[in-house]
């Protein structure tokens, strides 16, 4: 009979069976009848020679092939039922289930892209990182050496990334600009998806400057249409003439959107650092290599160190100068979060482990029950083997539905802490539930249903039919016990140890974000960046001049109740250095404190409502040609005046003017600390200059204090400043809660990372215990019904129980409380303003464990109150 | 306790039922009780195929295409399954008596030697 026959024509078949034996039974009566027999004596001969017609069905049956198809259906209907049959039962194990696939497969899929994923370079083993030692970048001078020396390297290019305000088709936007070797796409192996590739006489082009930009500005601000390609595109001012597209998705490096050509054979910047071939003592550049054909690392690395020697000795250069590094590209973008990604990893495989556990110890606590059903089949003729794939396909079957709500729930898990961690984790976009993923959470599946399967199918194997249809029959299995409770108490350590640590974590994060200790009211203000650079803003009196005129349009719009502009948003600062006080006189360099500078208008300081403790801030007489003047922050004020007036004294700019000189500033105000730097460490000193005595080549942010409507007046301000200069592209329009909030966004990812682990973690220790104590419930249930019978009341009988949880919980707890003692030190990285070993918060977190451990042990417990002693005594 | 699997009672080799069978189709179609009932007469009752034997072997032989099986009406006007052999099972059975006396003469050799 064909599958196809078997799928649908199965019944007629097996009624036809059925029709040819009765054929056969009748005319064997029939036969008999002939020869003299009754009908009832001949019917009854006729079948008695027949033999077992069931069976001879059965077996005849078995000749149509699909035998195992049929029982494993017949298994699979079976077990559904059985698991329908005990809801508690099938929801806590599935969803236990569920839970450690889940962690498993959401931790997998962002290692599958960040790590398992080759980056999407040709052969991009044979790319490599070169930087100098000690610096993070290279110096110019060195990168061209480098070039003509080498005999490892295909090809070595170097890049670097900086803004640019873009204009074309009429609009002006703010992008990345990558300025790099022509050999740069080669070297990757990519190749423009339109138009050209850099040619080696791009370079060095001063009149017809060229660009390539990404697929996203191409489809975004060209249309996407194919004839941009040879069109105008205004860069800072410049015009360029776009010669390719990228294909979508490359933006190397980092999120470029637009990358040229270098007009002096090495990526310039924007600063003037005089002849940049020569020059080796200021490093920005990033530099990578391909290995050339049958070069190993090794041998790269090697010649490497001996260019770089020449060059030191040739240069004077001391030896801490020296030295280069190559390392793979690969390593360099994970290797910041490989270990972490590793561990989490081993910790979710510990998750999985520990909850299979779980449902291994529940699958007994059952088994134990149908010891007796396993008993009559037995006896019904089932073999052994029968019952062994009955039970393994109960067991395939939750794993399976756990299986896939472990994939729902990973999608969410996924979703959350991709969000939550998009700046820390490399190659963000890559991470997806591909094929590779599901396959693995299937794998997962499949493994943890025949590892707890195994649990109930080795009890099996114990079953003697006898001893299960007799009353009275008990099963020990004591040694098993002591492993089943510690895993329990292993688990309820292992939650509390997680919970702690998001405890910690949590009162950490409430602290940072507690607006007490920002310095400044953030709320209802709006922030917006401009970077406004080429040949109209050359001079400081051209920027103070176009920010001044900005200030008045946004002053001046209803809506806006103050406004000023800044270098940087708090808690960053752009510019640092030692604070050289002039009426202190010369200090060792070892004396020196280092402090942050920036450049602000009047307005900023109202618009954010720091408070002026001493003094004044700036006003309109502190223009280019008067005094230049200075406020400086209330931390600046205590370190280094104490109890002295700091107003009158001089401080100095963090650069010198263009003769080298120092720049003397009288210092006019003291105003309260912002925060500054690391969130949750103190303020540093901090110096203010006006807007229009020091200008800031770099772009700088404008912060209204609103009245109304945030989205309104960004629609007004921004028209604002197109008025004031059109081809200056507004970016970064956020409120300043939500540009604060970025720099929360490591410890925030750490946060949530530990919840969940922590919430799953005590979710399987409650099942855990639930678990056990069932189990215990379920083997003495006879003793529980003799105890009862013999005058026990119910509350010594929950009492019996209870201690077993009780006994349970305080042990994991204990054990928990002296590890979390070890190991929360080991957090204190990650903690602001809590101590690792915070007492409150170790508190809490025991007494909430030991409440909800000891609450599952309850469950169980009244489950043995309720035992009927005639029933337990009768059966098992 | 395990369940006794049905044997062919017939154990010199296998595929001798099969054999039998065979050659009692090729007098033309037959159902299964009256294939029963010819192998026992034509052997003079020595021989005796359990149903359980014989069942399965039909059901198998005809998954092997050797025979094909049509429901037809008896003499006494009621429904039963006829067997009759197929072209295949016809080769299939010169095979099988091929083999069969091969294997006589090899058991008759070692049983009676000559000298």
């Amino acid at each position: 009979m064909s599958l196809w026959d078997w799928l649908f024509r199965r019944r007629q078949r097996e009624e036809e069976l059925d029709e040819e034996v009765q054929a056969h039974l009748r005319m064997a009566a029939q036969e008999r009848m002939e020869q003299g027999e009754t009908a009832e004596q001949a019917r009854t001969s006729a079948v008695r020679e027949f033999g077992n017609v069931t069976l001879v069905k059965e077996v005849t049956r078995d000749m149509w092939g699909f035998r195992w198809l049929e029982t494993s259906l017949q298994d699979i209907r079976y077990g559904a039922r059985m698991l329908r049959k005990n809801p508690g039962f099938t929801v806590v194990a599935v969803l236990t289930l569920a839970l450690g696939i889940g962690a498993n497969t959401a931790i997998f899929s962002v290692v599958n892209a960040t790590l398992l994923q080759p980056l999407p370079f040709s052969e991009p083993d044979r790319i490599v990182w070169i930087r100098e030692k000690n610096h993070g970048a290279v110096a110019p001078a060195n990168f061209l050496d480098w070039r003509r020396q080498n005999h490892v390297f295909s090809d070595i290019s170097a890049y670097v990334s900086w803004g640019a305000n873009l204009a074309a088709q009429g609009h002006s936007w703010r992008a990345t600009r990558a300025t790099c070797s022509e050999d740069l796409f080669r070297l990757l192996g990519v190749r423009p998806q339109l138009g050209r590739d850099f040619l080696p006489s791009d370079e060095n082009a001063g009149h017809t400057p060229v660009a390539v930009i990404s697929h996203t500005v191409w489809r975004e601000n060209f249309g996407g249409d194919p004839s941009a390609i040879g069109g105008s595109l205004a860069i800072d001012g410049r015009q360029f003439t776009i010669i390719g597209v990228m294909p979508a998705g490359f933006r190397f490096p980092g999120d470029s959107d637009l990358w040229t050509t270098p007009e002096r054979e090495v990526p310039e910047v924007p600063v003037d650092i005089g002849d940049v071939t020569q020059n080796r003592g200021i490093r920005y550049l990033a530099v990578i290599g391909r290995l050339a054909p049958g070069v190993t690392l090794e041998r790269a690395r090697g010649e490497m160190d001996t260019i770089a020697d020449r060059l030191a000795t040739q240069y004077h250069e001391g030896p801490r100068e020296r030295g280069v590094i190559v390392e793979p590209l690969k390593q360099i973008m994970v290797g910041n979060v490989r270990p972490l990604l590793l561990i989490l990893l081993g910790a979710v495989g510990l998750v999985l482990l520990t909850a299979c556990a779980n449902v291994a110890n529940l699958m007994l606590a059952r088994a134990r029950v149908r010891s007796m059903e396993m008993g009559v089949r037995s006896a019904l003729g089932a073999t052994h083997l029968r019952l062994v794939r009955q039970a393994f396909t109960e067991s395939v079957l939750i794993a399976l539905l756990g299986g896939t709500l472990g994939l729902l729930l990973s999608a969410a898990a996924t979703r959350l802490l991709l969000r939550a961690g998009a700046e820390i984790i490399p190659q963000v976009g890559a991470v997806r539930m591909d094929g590779v993923v599901l396959g693995f959470t299937l794998a997962m599946s499949m493994l943890t249903g025949i590892l707890f399967g195994l649990a109930p199918v080795l009890q099996l194997r114990r079953v003697n039919v006898n001893d299960s249809l007799k009353y009275g029959a008990r099963q020990v299995t004591g040694e098993r016990e002591l492993l089943r409770s510690s895993l329990v108490i292993s688990e309820i350590a292992l939650a509390l140890v997680l919970s702690t640590g998001a405890g910690l974590l949590m009162r950490s994060f409430i602290g940072l974000s507690h607006q007490a200790r920002l310095g400044f009211n953030p709320e209802h203000v709006l922030t917006f960046s401009v970077a406004p650079n080429g040949e109209r803003y050359r001079s400081t009196t051209q920027q103070a001049l176009f920010y001044g005129q900005a200030l008045e349009r946004l002053s001046a719009l209803p809506g806006v109740r103050e406004a000023g502009v800044v270098d940087c948003l708090p808690p960053y600062s752009q510019a640092g250095g030692p604070i050289t006080i002039a009426e202190h006189g010369s200090q060792e360099d070892e004396q020196l404190r280092g402090g942050a500078y920036s450049v602000a208008s009047p307005g900023y300081f109202q618009a954010l409502q720091i408070p002026v403790l001493r003094g004044r801030t700036f006003s309109a007489g502190d223009s280019v040609e008067a005094p230049k003047v200075a406020v400086i922050n209330q931390t600046l004020a205590r370190i280094f005046f104490a109890q002295q007036d700091p107003i009158g004294k001089h401080v100095a700019w963090f650069t010198a003017d263009e003769h080298g000189k120092r720049v003397w500033l009288e210092i006019v105000g003291v105003v309260g600390d912002v925060k500054n730097l690391q969130p949750g460490a103190d303020p540093m000193p901090q110096v203010y200059v006006s807007y229009e005595q020091e200008n800031w080549d770099a772009g700088m942010t404008f912060v209204l204090r609103t009245a109304s409507n945030l989205v309104n007046v960004t629609t007004a301000a921004r028209a604002a400043i197109q008025s004031a200069d059109g081809n200056v592209p507004v970016f970064a329009i956020q409120s300043l809660p939500q540009a604060l909030g970025q720099s929360l966004s490591q410890p925030r990812f750490n946060l949530l990372l530990f919840g969940l682990f922590a919430t799953v973690a005590v979710i399987l220790a409650t099942i855990g215990v639930y678990g056990v104590v069932s189990y215990m419930v379920s083997q003495r249930t006879h003793e529980i019904g003799v105890r009862i019978a013999l005058g026990a009341s119910r509350a010594d009988v929950s009492r019996m129980v209870g201690a077993k949880g009780i006994k349970l919980s305080l042990a994991g707890v204990g054990i928990g409380l002296a590890c979390a003692g070890v190991l929360t030190r080991f957090m204190a990285g990650l903690l602001y303003g809590v101590r690792p070993f915070d007492r409150a918060t170790f508190a809490i977190v025991s007494i909430v464990l030991t409440a909800v451990t000891l609450l599952a042990s309850h469950i169980p417990a009244r489950r043995a109150t309720k035992v009927d002693p005639m029933v337990a005594l009768r059966y098992e | 306790m395990k369940p006794k699997r049905y044997q062919n009672r017939i154990e010199l080799l296998q595929g001798t039922l099969d054999m039998l069978i065979l050659q009692t189709l090729q007098w033309g179609p037959q159902h299964g009780y009256g294939i029963s009932q010819s192998i026992g007469g034509r052997s003079g009752e020595i021989l005796r195929v359990e149903t359980g034997s014989l069942y399965p072997a039909l059901h198998r032989l005809e998954k092997q295409g050797w025979v094909t099986s049509q429901w037809k009406q008896t003499d006494s006007n009621q429904r039963a399954k006829y067997y009759r052999l197929t072209p295949a099972g016809k080769r299939q059975l010169l095979s099988e008596q091929a083999r069969w006396g091969q294997i006589v003469n090899a058991i008759a050799g070692i049983m009676n030697p000559e000298f």
